[in-house]
C-alpha cells in the first residue's frame, strides 16, 4: 500500500515538481495551496507525511499554524518543513512546534526523497520492530540505524533526522575529523557552515540535557568536528 | 588644505564681538554732537550777554550825567587812567610790598616816554613805574624810579627843581590847573609843595600837607609812595619825574612821565567813579563777568566784576578749585578732557581804555559781540557791547565780558555723562552679545558633536540627533539633520538587509528551477539533454553559493544577538585553526605566538573567532602571490591581544582602505571561481565588534603586502 504525502505549498511550480518527483517514487501525493484547504482535508483524512511551507499565500506564518494543528490531530505524523526561510529563529520555532525536520528549499529532490523514505522506514520499524537490530555502540552512545533512534547512557535522545545523521557520521569513525562539507553530504542537506555550527550546538545541548558532562562532540577549529571517545569513556 | 590652515579661524563669539565694536560709533557721534553743541552754546551765551548789556545800557541811560562829566576832546588821544580801588589802606613806607597784589596795574615808562632829554642823557638810564589805587577817600600812588645817581635837594636852595623830583600836575575839582612838586633832602617822610604856575623856573609857593608820602632809596633807584585826597582831584592828573644827575650843575638830564605837565589840556584824564555809580554798577554785576562803561573816547569810566570766577587775585588757590578730582575716574577725565583754566592772564584787568572792534561798533550805534582768545590761549573771552544813548546821540557804551569756562564745564560734564553711559552701554551690550553668542555657539557645537557622533568613521549611522524644539534656524537645522539621519538610517538598513532579502526572494525561483531540473534528471534523457541539465545544475549550484554567502552576514547578525559569550583561550584555538589551514591550503601558513598562553583569555565565542580567522586567512590567501607564506602572529600589549594576519601581495588602494570592512565593498579586480560580494571583511568587523575589538587593514612596511590587525581586550 503506497504512502500518501501531503504537500502544502503556495508556489504552484514547486508544488507540482515535488508532486511529480514523489509520484515517480510511487507515493500518492495530495497538493494544497493554502492552510484552509489543507486543514479541511486533513480533518477528513490524514496523510502519512506532511511537507509544509511556512509562508502560505497571504499568511506569513501559515505553515507554523498548520504544523501546530496537525500535531494536535496526530502525534506520530511525520511533519517536515520545507521552506526558503533559513534563519535560526525559524528553524527553532519550527522544531519546537513538533516538526520532525526542517529543510531549506535548496535541498535536491534526490536528497528529499531519500530523507522521506528514511522517515517512512523509521515509522515502519517503530511499528514492526525488526529482529536483527543494526546498532552502533560507542561507549554510552547507542545508535539504532533502523529506528533512527539515539540513546545516551540508556536514555533516548530526541533528535531530528538531520541531527541523527550528523551524530551517525561522527560516531561511525570516532576520532576522525569530519569537516562541514562531509557532514552536509552525509546529512543530505545543503546549508552554509553557520547552520552546521548551530546544528552541532543544538546537538550538544540535547545530549547535555541527559548528561551535563557530555563533551564527546569536539570542535576542531578550521577543520570540522569529531567524536571524542576518550572523554565519553571518562564520562562513563 | 594648507591655505585653509593659513586663514584665521574666528568663532561665532569672536565674530559677534568684532561686530559689537560697531557700537563704538555711538561715543563718536556723541562727541560730534557735543562739539556741535558748543556752537549753539556760544551763540546762546552771546545772545544772553548782549541782552544783559542792553539792560545795563538802558539803566545807564538814566544816569547820563556820568558820561557828560568827562572832558570831550576828540583831537588828542589822551592817556586815560581809571583808578581802581584797593582792598586795604597802603602803609606809606616807601616799600613796594603793599602793592604786590596789584602788580597788574603797573604802568611802565622808559626812553619812549621821555618828555625831555639833555644831550648828557644816557639811553636806558632812567625808568619809571607807576601804580595807582584808591582807598577811602585817598588816591595812593607808588612811583618806582630806576636812577643810578640820586641827587637830593640842596637844603640851602629855595628851588625844588634843582634835584631829582616828582611833579604832580592836576586839575582841581573847580577846574584850576595846579602843580605840586615832591623833592627831599634825604630819604624819608616828604610833603608836596604847590608851585607857581609860571612855566619857567617855577618856585614853591606853599607846602601842601595833604599830599604826603615816603621817599625810599632802592637798589636801582628810589621809590616815592604817597597819597592825595580824592577831594583835591579833578578830572586830569599826571606824574612826571625829573632826573638830575650832576649835584654841581644841578641841570635836569631828562624828564619822564605820561604827559606834558605844562598845560592843563595836556594832562592825562583820570576817572574816579563816584560811590553812587559804583554802587549802581555793583548791583548790576554778576559773578564771573565784568561790566565796562566806556565813553565816546573809548575811555573806561566805570568797571565792576571779574571774569575770573575765582576772583581778582586767585587768593584761594590753596583750596581745590575743581568741583571734582575726587575719584580716580574724575582724574582720568581731567587727563583726557580739556579743563577750564583756573588761572589765566586777563590782559584787560587794569585797562583804562577799551578799543576793541565791538566797542567801536557799539560807539557807532551798533550792538556787537566778539570772541577773543586771552594772551596765554587758556580761555576764550566773549565781549558783548551795547551803545548808551542820550536822546539820539551815542554817549558811550556798555561792554560785558565773560569767559567760555561755563560752556567748557557744561561740555565736559556732558562728555563725562556720555562716556559713562557709553561705557556702561558698551559693556552691557557686549555682555549680552557674548552670552547670546555663547548660547548660540553652544547649541551649534552641540549639534555638530551630535552630527559627528551620529555617523561613525566608517560611515555607518550609529546614533540619533535629538530634535530641537527651538523655532529658530538652529532648531530647523537640528530637525533637518535629524530627519536626514533618519532617512540615512533607513537607507543603510535597507542596504544592510538587501543581501538577505535578495537571497530569500531568489530562493523560491531557484527552487522552481532546481526541482524542475531534478525532475528532468530522473527522466530518460539523451546524452545531449543530460549535458544541458548538468550545466544548468552547475549554474544553479553557483547561484546557491552566492545566496548562502549573501545571507551569511544576516544570519551572523542574528547569531550575535543570541550568542552568550564565554571565556576561552586563544592559545588553543588559533594554533588549531592554523593547523587546519596548513592541512588544507597550498600556501605556507606560519604561526608565531609571542605571548604567554595564560594571558590569551578572552570573552566571546570560539566559533565566531574561528570564523573571523577563517575570513581573514581566506582574504589573505586570495591576495597572496604564489608560494609566499601567510603569517599569523599573536602578541600582547598591555591589556590587548594583537592578532595579525599578513600576506605578500598587492597593496590596499588608499581610497578604499576606510570602507574595506563595510558591507558589499570589494576591492577584487580579478574574477575568481568563487563569487565575492565583499561580505567577508564585513563579517570580520561584526565579529570583532561583538568581542569589543578593533580591526584594521594596512599595507605592510617590510615588504609589499597587507596586514590585517585585530585587537581584542584580554579577559582577566
Amino acid at each position: 500500500m503506497s504512502k500518501t504525502i501531503a504537500i502544502v505549498e503556495d508556489e504552484a511550480s514547486i508544488r507540482e515538481n515535488y508532486a511529480d518527483a514523489f509520484r515517480q517514487q510511487g507515493y500518492l501525493v495530495e497538493c494544497f495551496a493554502n492552510r484552509t484547504s489543507a486543514m479541511e482535508h486533513f480533518h477528513s483524512r490524514l496523510p502519512d507525511l506532511a511537507l509544509l511551507d511556512i509562508g502560505l499565500e497571504d499568511e506569513a506564518e501559515g505553515g507554523f499554524e498548520l504544523c501546530r494543528r496537525l500535531r494536535v490531530l496526530s502525534e506520530t505524523l511525520p511533519i517536515i518543513f520545507l521552506t526558503a526561510r533559513d534563519s535560526d529563529l525559524d528553524i527553532i520555532s519550527g522544531l519546537r512546534l513538533g516538526a520532525d525536520d526542517y529543510l531549506t528549499k535548496d535541498i535536491s529532490l534526490i536528497n528529499l526523497c531519500a530523507r522521506i523514505s528514511a522517515f517512512f522506514r523509521r515509522l515502519d520499524v517503530l511499528r514492526n520492530p525488526p529482529l536483527d537490530e543494526t546498532c552502533i555502540r560507542r561507549g554510552a552512545l547507542q545508535l539504532d540505524m533502523n529506528r533512527f533512534s539515539v540513546h545516551w547512557q540508556g536514555q533516548a535522545v530526541d533528535l531530528t533526522l538531520t541531527e541523527f545523521w550528523i551524530v551517525h557520521t561522527l560516531a561511525k569513525r570516532p576520532g576522525h575529523v569530519k569537516n562541514r562539507d562531509q557532514l552536509m553530504e552525509d546529512a543530505h542537506i545543503v546549508v552554509d557552515e553557520a547552520t552546521i555550527t548551530s546544528h552541532i550546538k543544538r546537538l550538544r545541548k540535547k545530549f547535555q540535557q541527559i548528561d551535563t558532562q557530555f563533551a564527546c562532540i569536539d570542535t576542531v577549529y578550521g577543520m570540522g568536528y569529531r567524536w571524542n571517545e576518550k572523554t565519553a569513556a571518562i564520562s562513563l | 588644505m594648507q591655505r585653509q590652515k593659513m586663514r584665521i579661524r574666528l568663532s561665532l563669539r569672536q565674530k559677534l564681538l568684532l561686530v559689537s565694536l560697531v557700537l563704538l560709533i555711538i561715543p563718536w557721534v556723541g562727541s560730534r554732537y557735543i562739539h556741535d553743541m558748543e556752537n549753539y552754546l556760544r551763540e546762546n551765551q552771546q545772545q544772553a550777554l548782549l541782552n544783559r548789556a542792553q539792560d545795563v545800557a538802558a539803566i545807564l541811560q538814566t544816569h547820563h550825567d556820568l558820561f557828560n562829566s568827562q572832558p570831550v576832546d576828540t583831537t588828542i588821544t589822551h592817556r586815560h587812567l581809571y583808578v581802581r580801588p584797593l582792598k586795604s589802606a597802603i602803609q606809606l613806607d616807601g616799600y613796594a610790598n603793599d602793592w604786590q597784589m596789584y602788580n597788574k596795574r603797573i604802568e611802565r615808562f622808559n626812553d619812549a616816554n621821555l618828555l625831555y632829554k639833555s644831550p648828557a642823557y644816557k639811553p636806558g638810564s632812567l625808568k619809571m613805574q607807576q601804580q595807582v589805587g584808591r582807598f577811602s577817600g585817598f588816591l595812593y600812588v607808588l612811583i618806582k624810579v630806576t636812577d643810578k645817581h640820586i641827587v637830593y635837594r640842596d637844603p640851602q636852595s629855595l628851588h625844588l627843581d634843582r634835584d631829582d623830583h616828582l611833579t604832580i600836575a592836576m586839575e582841581t575839582p573847580q577846574g584850576k590847573f595846579v602843580r605840586y612838586q615832591l623833592a627831599t633832602i634825604a630819604p624819608g617822610w616828604i610833603n608836596a609843595h604847590l608851585i607857581s604856575n609860571q612855566t619857567e623856573d617855577p618856585l614853591p609857593v606853599a607846602p601842601e600837607l595833604r599830599i604826603k608820602g615816603e621817599w625810599q632809596e632802592t637798589a636801582s633807584g628810589y621809590n616815592i609812595e604817597f597819597r592825595i585826597p580824592l577831594s583835591m582831584l579833578g578830572r586830569r592828573l599826571s606824574f612826571t619825574i625829573t632826573d638830575v644827575d650832576d649835584p654841581q650843575s644841578r641841570h635836569p638830564v631828562a624828564v619822564i612821565g605820561s604827559s606834558n605837565n605844562q598845560r592843563l589840556q595836556d594832562l592825562d584824564t583820570i576817572m574816579i567813579p563816584s560811590p553812587a555809580v559804583e554802587q549802581l554798577l555793583e548791583r548790576l554785576s554778576r559773578p564771573a563777568s565784568r561790566i565796562w562803561v566806556i565813553d565816546q573816547q573809548f575811555r573806561v569810566i566805570g568797571t565792576v566784576g571779574d571774569i575770573n570766577a575765582d576772583g581778582d587775585d586767585n587768593v584761594d588757590n590753596g583750596e581745590d578749585p575743581a568741583p571734582y578730582a575726587n575719584t580716580l575716574l574724575d582724574r582720568l577725565y581731567q587727563l583726557i578732557l580739556e579743563q577750564p583754566a583756573t588761572e589765566f592772564i586777563d590782559e584787560l584787568s587794569s585797562a583804562s581804555r577799551l578799543e576793541g572792534k565791538e566797542i567801536k561798533s557799539a560807539l557807532s550805534g551798533h550792538k556787537a559781540t566778539q570772541w577773543r582768545a586771552n594772551p596765554d590761549r587758556k580761555t576764550n573771552i566773549l565781549t558783548a557791547a551795547y551803545p548808551v544813548y542820550s536822546g539820539q546821540h551815542v554817549i558811550g557804551a556798555v561792554a560785558i565780558e565773560e569767559t567760555n569756562q561755563r560752556i567748557l564745564l557744561l561740555q565736559n560734564r556732558a562728555m563725562e555723562i556720555l562716556i559713562n553711559l557709553t561705557v556702561v552701554a558698551l559693556f552691557c551690550s557686549i555682555l549680552v552679545l557674548l552670552l547670546f553668542a555663547t548660547r548660540l555657539s553652544w547649541r551649534i557645537r552641540q549639534l555638530r558633536n551630535e552630527a559627528d557622533q551620529a555617523i561613525a568613521e566608517d560611515g555607518r549611522v550609529q546614533g540619533t540627533i535629538t530634535t530641537s524644539g527651538a523655532g529658530d534656524e538652529v532648531g530647523d537645522l537640528s530637525r533637518s539633520f535629524s530627519a536626514m539621519l533618519h532617512r540615512l538610517t533607513q537607507y543603510n538598513r535597507y542596504l544592510e538587509t538587501l543581501a538577505s532579502k535578495l537571497s530569500h526572494e531568489l530562493r523560491t525561483p531557484i527552487t522552481v528551477v532546481k526541482s524542475s531540473l531534478d525532475n528532468l534528471d530522473s527522466r530518460v534523457l539523451d546524452d545531449n539533454s543530460r549535458q544541458y541539465t548538468q550545466r544548468a545544475k552547475e549554474g544553479l549550484q553557483r547561484l546557491n553559493h552566492i545566496l548562502n554567502r549573501m545571507s551569511e552576514a544576516t544570519r551572523l547578525e542574528q547569531t550575535l544577538q543570541s550568542e552568550a559569550p564565554e571565556v576561552f583561550n586563544l592559545a588553543k584555538l588559533i594554533p588549531s585553526c592554523a593547523y587546519g589551514y596548513q592541512q588544507t591550503q597550498h600556501h605556507v601558513i606560519q604561526f608565531t605566538c609571542n605571548a604567554a598562553a595564560s594571558t590569551l583569555n578572552i570573552l566571546g565565542s570560539p566559533e565566531l573567532i574561528a570564523q573571523l580567522l577563517d575570513k581573514l586567512v581566506e582574504n589573505a590567501l586570495d591576495f597572496a602571490e604564489a608560494d609566499t607564506p601567510i603569517i599569523i602572529d599573536i602578541t600582547t600589549e598591555m591589556d590587548v591581544i594583537i592578532l595579525k594576519v599578513k600576506n605578500q601581495g598587492p597593496a590596499i588602494p588608499e581610497d578604499i582602505a576606510d570602507q574595506l570592512f563595510d558591507s558589499m565593498v570589494s576591492q577584487r579586480k580579478q574574477r575568481s571561481e568563487t563569487p565575492h560580494l565583499g561580505l567577508g571583511l564585513y563579517i570580520v568587523r561584526m565579529i570583532s565588534e561583538f568581542h569589543h575589538g578593533q580591526v584594521l587593514a594596512q599595507n605592510r612596511a617590510d615588504c609589499p603586502g597587507t596586514e590585517f590587525i585585530l585587537r581584542l581586550p584580554i579577559h582577566h
